[in-house]
């Protein structure tokens, strides 16, 4: 059988593409280096933790912003519901939450709040919302994941008030006993 | 033989030629997936749930946590104006136009995605801790050595990226009916 030069080459480019588009595919499931799998070596589920704390001279992630102090939990709501609580200083201070595959499913910051505190419901696919409570609920997509709490800071003095803003920050799971099933 | 031969060199060469492929795409940014303004380059769907395959490459290969695009966006620029590689061993002049925004920073990494340590213990500038201009704009030095109004100092290993982050832009009715972004900040070299 003989083959042309050209049905060589475009044999190769077709083959070359193939390669490509599969790489981009496997690489965000392939990764090591994702913000998931960095997060996991470095914390305990359902716990809010500073970064600053993580850190000790290695950045948690890449591109790290250093004017800005982060709060992170590892929130797990296999069990039951994940509450995350904390206040506001600034508008630009904000909250997001991402899925195990670093995935951004809800954001806000205080542009789009009315008040400070801030309180957050995160239901697993077979919870309900508690009706006596007032935080906000959001069904999550996937059982695990990260919610991010960042507080860009001006000066010294608003990153000392940060930091015990911060520290103030609750990531808690509620226990079994309390969790409203479909 | 001569089928058998070919058809080896026809798998490597696509091989190298997939790879080489994605590598370019993932490091410069593919035209698909990013935009450019004055050199500054931004992932379209960076921290969207849906965001495309090359944009969740990059975020997973790289391993950022990207900010929603609602609450603030990320400019990347690896070349100054000139289209010349940004070098430690360079000074440059970052000059920003009044910023469109309601907070922004501007911060220097390595290749890495890591801050250079340096003794002033300063990695970023940002709304409330840059020397504004009488104009409004601001002027950025990223230099080894000290420099004049806002310096960012810098290592000496080499290659590095700024990185310019802008929450909450503000467009005026023109930007929106156009459909253009924010001006960006120019970035000059002025020795090496």
């Amino acid at each position: 059988m003989k083959i042309s030069s050209f049905t060589w080459a475009l044999a190769t480019l077709v083959l070359a593409f193939i390669v490509h588009i599969s790489m981009v595919l496997a690489i965000p499931h392939l990764s090591e280096n994702d913000a998931w799998r960095r997060l996991l070596n470095n914390t305990k589920p359902n716990q809010m933790q500073i970064i600053e704390n993580l850190q000790k001279g290695n950045q948690l992630w890449a591109f790290h912003a250093p004017d800005i102090k982060y709060a992170v939990c590892r929130y797990d709501v296999t069990r039951a519901p994940v509450h995350i609580n904390f206040q506001i200083l600034r508008a630009y201070w904000s909250i997001a939450l991402y899925d195990d595959e670093g995935r951004n499913f809800y954001a806000a910051d205080g542009f789009d709040l009315l008040r400070r505190e801030m309180s957050l419901q995160l239901l697993g696919p077979d919870d309900i919302k508690d009706n006596t409570s007032t935080a906000l609920p959001i069904s999550v997509p996937s059982e695990q994941g990260i919610a991010v709490i960042r507080a860009p800071i001006d000066n010294q003095v608003m990153e000392k008030n940060a930091l015990e803003n911060l520290k103030e920050a609750t990531c808690t799971q509620l226990p079994e006993a309390k969790r409203i099933k479909r | 033989m001569t089928f058998f031969l070919r058809f080896v060199v026809f798998v490597l060469i696509a091989i190298m030629l997939g790879l080489g492929l994605t590598s370019l795409s993932l490091s410069t940014g593919s035209a698909l997936a990013t935009k450019s303004e004055r050199g500054w380059k931004s992932w379209k769907n960076a921290g969207h749930v849906d965001a495309d395959p090359y944009t969740r490459a990059y975020i997973a290969k790289t391993g950022q946590l990207p900010f929603p695009p609602q609450i603030a966006q990320t400019y990347y620029a690896l070349y100054d104006n000139a289209h010349r590689r940004l070098h430690t061993s360079c000074t440059y002049l970052i000059e920003g136009p009044p910023v469109e925004a309601k907070w922004w920073t501007l911060a220097v990494y390595d290749y890495n995605g890591k801050i250079f340590e340096n003794p002033v213990q300063r990695y970023s500038f940002n709304a409330e801790s840059a020397m504004v201009r009488f104009e409004g704009g601001f002027h950025i030095y990223v230099s080894q050595t000290p420099q004049p109004e806002n310096w960012l100092p810098i290592g000496s290993q080499g290659p590095f990226i700024l990185v310019y982050r802008l929450y909450r832009k503000t467009f005026t009715d023109e930007q929106v009916a156009k459909k253009i972004d924010v001006p960006m900040p120019m970035i000059k070299r002025v020795d090496c």
